[in-house]
């Protein structure tokens, strides 16, 4: 969780924690919040993330893609927090989060919250979430592959005429 | 082939390495904002001070980082999204001859942002993650994030 303004949730956590006596770890990025019951910590390198994500039985985090990518990989039961949950835009229009979150609860991995007060029964919900076995949506990544080779084919002919030219000046 | 990955941190990054299998062949060169996360990134890597944090120091990072693309010019751009870096950099590699990618980044549904709606003029290719979106705005589509 690394978005202002989620000071808020950060505090809800900690008294999570505290009474629940589950293991909570918060990354709070430069915010300054420490909990009391819970381990913040401001930014991890990708390999310290990871750990995490491994052993992490549950996400609450803000609806940002990197995190849901990570947690969709590995099957982890998520509560998405969109930012507006934790403050409205001041001119009440939505936020992208919202939507993505609906998206991501709509594929039955997640659980979004809508206000704060009902972050406990989202946690219990979210544990109780059946995840099935993720296929990582490869497409893209094969279109760009063939878009690639195809530019690198084009490429290597002009190579070729370029050092056969400068053999030839030479 | 020299391929340049311009990717914002946090999901933008994410979103790139999805992509890996595609660019990993190439000789790659990440530009992104300075972080925690970009110092475990390969070299070669162009690292910029995210305008948000300084612009003045933004400008400056991104002055001391045209010799590096002028003289070691990209042939393909990839961006997944780095915003005020992005406004600089596409109509400067279009200008020098690179073939240009932009991909939006999954968290936008409805609408692109607004440095995405600047350089898509800059775009030999402007693709989106959502179809819903690619339709609205005319833009490619060629599978979602999820």
């Amino acid at each position: 969780m690394n978005d202002y303004p989620f000071g808020p949730l950060f505090e809800r956590m900690d008294g999570y924690a505290g009474r629940s006596g589950k293991e909570v770890v918060q990354q709070v990025a430069g915010t300054g919040f420490r909990g009391t019951h819970s381990r913040c910590f401001d930014f991890l390198p990708d390999g310290g993330m990871s750990e995490l994500y491994d052993e992490a039985d549950l996400v609450v985090c803000h609806a940002g893609i990197g995190t849901i990518l990570n947690c969709l990989e590995r099957r982890i039961p998520m509560v998405l927090v969109p930012r507006t949950v934790v403050c409205r835009n001041a001119d009440g229009t939505p936020d992208g989060q919202e939507e993505v979150a609906a998206k991501v609860e709509a594929m039955g991995r997640a659980v979004a919250l809508r206000d704060l007060d009902g972050l406990e029964p989202a946690i219990e919900a979210a544990e109780k979430l059946n995840i099935p076995p993720y296929r990582r949506n490869r497409d893209l990544e094969l279109f760009l592959s063939a878009l690639l080779e195809e530019l690198s084919a084009k490429k290597k002919p002009e190579n070729k005429r370029k050092s056969r030219n400068r053999r030839a000046e030479a | 082939m020299r391929v340049d990955l311009l990717c914002s941190w946090g999901g933008h990054l994410q979103e790139m390495m999805e992509l890996r299998g595609a660019w990993e062949a190439y000789d790659c060169r990440f530009v992104t904002y300075e972080s925690v996360r970009a110092d475990g990134l390969e070299e070669p890597k162009i690292l910029l001070v995210p305008p948000w944090k300084s612009r003045i120091r933004f400008l400056i990072s991104l002055a001391k980082a045209l010799p590096k693309v002028l003289f070691d010019r990209p042939d393909v751009l990839i961006s997944t999204g780095m915003g005020h870096a992005d406004i600089f950099m596409f109509p400067l590699c279009r200008f020098l001859g690179a073939y240009t990618i932009y991909i939006e980044s999954g968290a936008n549904i409805t609408e692109i942002s607004g440095s995405a709606a600047f350089i898509r003029r800059f775009c030999d290719r402007f693709i989106v993650r959502w179809e819903s979106l690619a339709d609205q705005i005319g833009a490619e589509y060629h599978g979602g994030i999820f």
